[in-house]
């Protein structure tokens, strides 16, 4: 996947609003045709940044460049960056067809090879036969497959969305994420996504980039940043993580133990980036801890049945709180608060850990 | 747009009234236009229809209406308005779009600097016109030291001294107007249109003026309405060389004690006026009608 230059550079970028620092020296590197998700807290920078790909924030330091050319000095009419905004920002006056045809008319293209152009996009987003349609008479969906087309019509070279999914409902956002993806897979265009939601952009994007408080804490594909994160935030934000502190010792070539301050012993393959005997922190997140009678002392505090899992909270003996999720066939949702249990580590779970 | 995004109605945060109540509220304001506003324009209707003897008669329009003065001080004041008009949506425009584009602190200071003039008296302003727009005021004393004139120009009394006056007067009304409009349209649509590869200029003439018509036609309507009436800034500035409808019917009615004639004067500028208004407001709704349908 990667390739030896990347189809768009990130070069240390920083965006200051007065004192405050929106993005803190930033650095990426996306491929030809890859899709790329944004993810972060809401103020971490994400927004700004695809700002600044887009001409819309001028960066105080740094370069953007897209195709090896720094387009960092062009304005973003001269970019040819398609965006799709949040709230689709289609224009209230302008059919579907008008719609689409803004970027087309706005480059010159030639007059007969519009028409033509708005019916393949209409065709590509599944919306033929909309072309006379105003946008306040598309439901929330079809306004978003509009604005898709739209900004897909001025064939731009780089496709930007921001929280293109964020105003949908569940059911119609699980279908737009596969409608998104499939358009950006037939066009293989080169595609970066702001999202907030972590499943959103762990099932669509080919690789992560994991911000906070403006700067890229990992960038790596799904399965990286969720089984290796690499600084707690990203364990944190990625999968709903209690993090331990304790005492990190070796238990066996492939099994590591952490005894916490009260005296209760965990055992657990370890993801790093830790590798040291010492003081050390470790995330758990709930689906790596199980119910079992040969583990550690607990109280149960509360089971919530949650679709297909249970979530039981538990407090271990020497106060430690956890959550895990049990699966529910074995009655998880029965467990009364107050009983006494026994949980460990699942052996296979592998566990990140860091310096406390 | 989804509703989320939109701020509610106050109508469906509040329960909804019973009609019987809901006409109790409007009611005082009500009154207060039959008795006040309603009423006079009948009485004035009635006076413009009859004769000194009493008898119904068309005589003071057909006098009216077959005196080309008439139509020479007609003209006069509607051109008036129509300048106005045009001043006040070019000066208002750009201070408008400027509100919605800066930040909050400077955007309230800049609405504070519009509204100010607001408590000040149209007739204390319209006389801080006639000493800066005289031939010893500080415009003509700029020109002089300029060197652009040889000796000061003769700018109070005309029509530009009324049409100048009348825009800084009437410039609240409009920019309230477009702003009001102009804070309610998306400015993430601007951005769209700049990254579909439109410069500022083709932005504004896509998007942000069409979107912006109901302000247009709104402010157009109040500052046309308001400066074809301005009758002490039409007075004071245009001098007694110039007369417009307010300083005639005034003339007749008052001086003349021709009340019959002076009536109809005033309705045929009422009529005209609402004509106008009426037809500029029907021919934009029809062309952008589905803007804010």
């Amino acid at each position: 996947m990667v390739t030896d230059r990347a189809f768009l550079t990130l070069d240390d970028i920083q965006v200051r609003y007065g004192d405050a620092v929106a993005v803190d020296h930033i650095d990426l590197g996306i491929n030809a045709g890859e899709f790329v998700a944004l993810l972060g807290p809401s103020g971490c920078g994400k927004t700004t940044l695809l700002r600044v790909i887009a001409g819309f924030v001028r960066a105080n330091g740094g370069a953007v460049l897209l195709d090896g050319v720094d387009i960092s000095t062009l304005t973003p009419e001269a970019r040819r960056i398609g965006m799709v905004f949040q709230n689709y920002a289609l224009f209230p006056h302008m059919t579907v067809a008008d719609n689409i045809a803004y970027g087309l008319r706005s480059h010159r293209a030639p007059k007969e090879s519009i028409t033509p152009k708005v019916q393949e996009m209409l065709g590509v987003v599944r919306m033929s036969g909309y072309d006379k349609r105003l946008p306040r008479q598309l439901s929330g969906g079809q306004q978003q497959r509009v604005a898709l087309a739209r900004a897909l019509a001025i064939s731009p070279r780089l496709l930007l969305l921001d929280e293109p999914l964020g105003a949908l409902d569940k059911n119609l956002r699980e279908e737009m994420q596969s409608e998104l993806l499939r358009i950006q897979r037939e066009l293989g265009i080169t595609t970066i996504m702001v999202t907030h939601d972590q499943e959103e952009a762990m099932s669509m994007a080919d690789r992560i980039a994991v911000m906070n408080a403006g700067q890229v804490m990992q960038f790596g594909t799904a399965t990286e940043i969720y089984d290796a994160p690499s600084t707690p935030f990203v364990s944190g934000f990625v999968g709903n993580s209690t993090f331990l502190n304790g005492v990190l010792g070796k238990s066996d070539d492939e099994h590591w133990t952490l005894r916490t301050s009260g005296g209760v012993e965990l055992r657990f393959r370890s993801a790093g980036p830790c590798r040291r005997v010492g003081a050390a922190r470790i995330a758990l997140r709930p689906e790596q801890i199980e119910l079992c009678d040969d583990g550690a002392a607990a109280v149960v505090r509360y089971a919530r049945p949650m679709g297909p899992n249970t979530r039981v909270g538990v407090t271990l003996d020497d106060g430690t709180e956890l959550q895990l999720a049990a699966p529910r066939e074995r009655g998880a949702d029965n467990l009364p608060a107050g009983m006494r249990v026994r949980v460990r580590i699942n052996p296979r779970a592998v566990c990140p850990v860091f310096l406390p | 747009m989804t509703s989320a995004t939109m701020p509610v109605p106050l109508s469906t945060v509040m329960r909804k009234p019973r009609p019987d109540s809901g006409l109790l509220l409007v009611l005082p304001l009500l009154l207060y236009f039959l008795i006040f506003v309603l009423a006079p324009q009948i009485v004035l209707l009635v006076m413009s229809v009859r004769g000194q003897d009493g008898a119904l008669t068309a005589a003071n329009f057909v006098r009216a209406l077959s005196d080309p003065m008439t139509y020479g001080v007609l003209f006069g004041t509607l051109r008036l308005g129509a300048y106005a008009t045009v001043a006040t949506v070019l000066a208002g425009f750009p201070y408008a779009l400027t509100m919605v584009t800066v930040g909050p602190r400077l955007r309230s200071a800049m609405l504070l600097l519009v509204i100010l003039p607001l408590l000040v008296s149209a007739i204390v302003r319209t006389f801080g016109w006639l000493v800066t727009l005289g031939n010893q005021g500080p415009i003509n004393a700029l020109l002089l030291w300029l060197g652009w004139i040889d000796h000061p120009v003769r700018i109070l009394f005309t029509e530009s001294a009324v049409v100048i006056g009348l825009t800084q007067i009437e410039l609240p009304m409009m920019v309230l107007a477009l702003y009001t409009v102009l804070s309610r349209v998306d400015g993430s649509l601007a951005l769209a249109s700049r990254s579909l590869g439109a410069g500022h200029w083709r932005t504004f003439v896509q998007v942000l003026l069409p979107l912006s018509v109901p302000g247009l036609i709104g402010g157009s309507a109040l500052v046309f309405a308001s400066a074809v009436g301005a009758f002490v800034s039409q007075t004071i500035l245009g001098g007694g060389g110039l007369l417009y409808m307010p300083m005639y019917i005034y003339q007749q009615s008052i001086l003349n004690q021709d009340w019959g004639f002076a009536a109809a004067l005033a309705v045929i500028l009422m009529i005209t006026v609402s004509a106008i208004i009426f037809a500029g407001t029907a021919l934009a709704r029809r062309s952008q009608g589905y803007i804010h349908g």
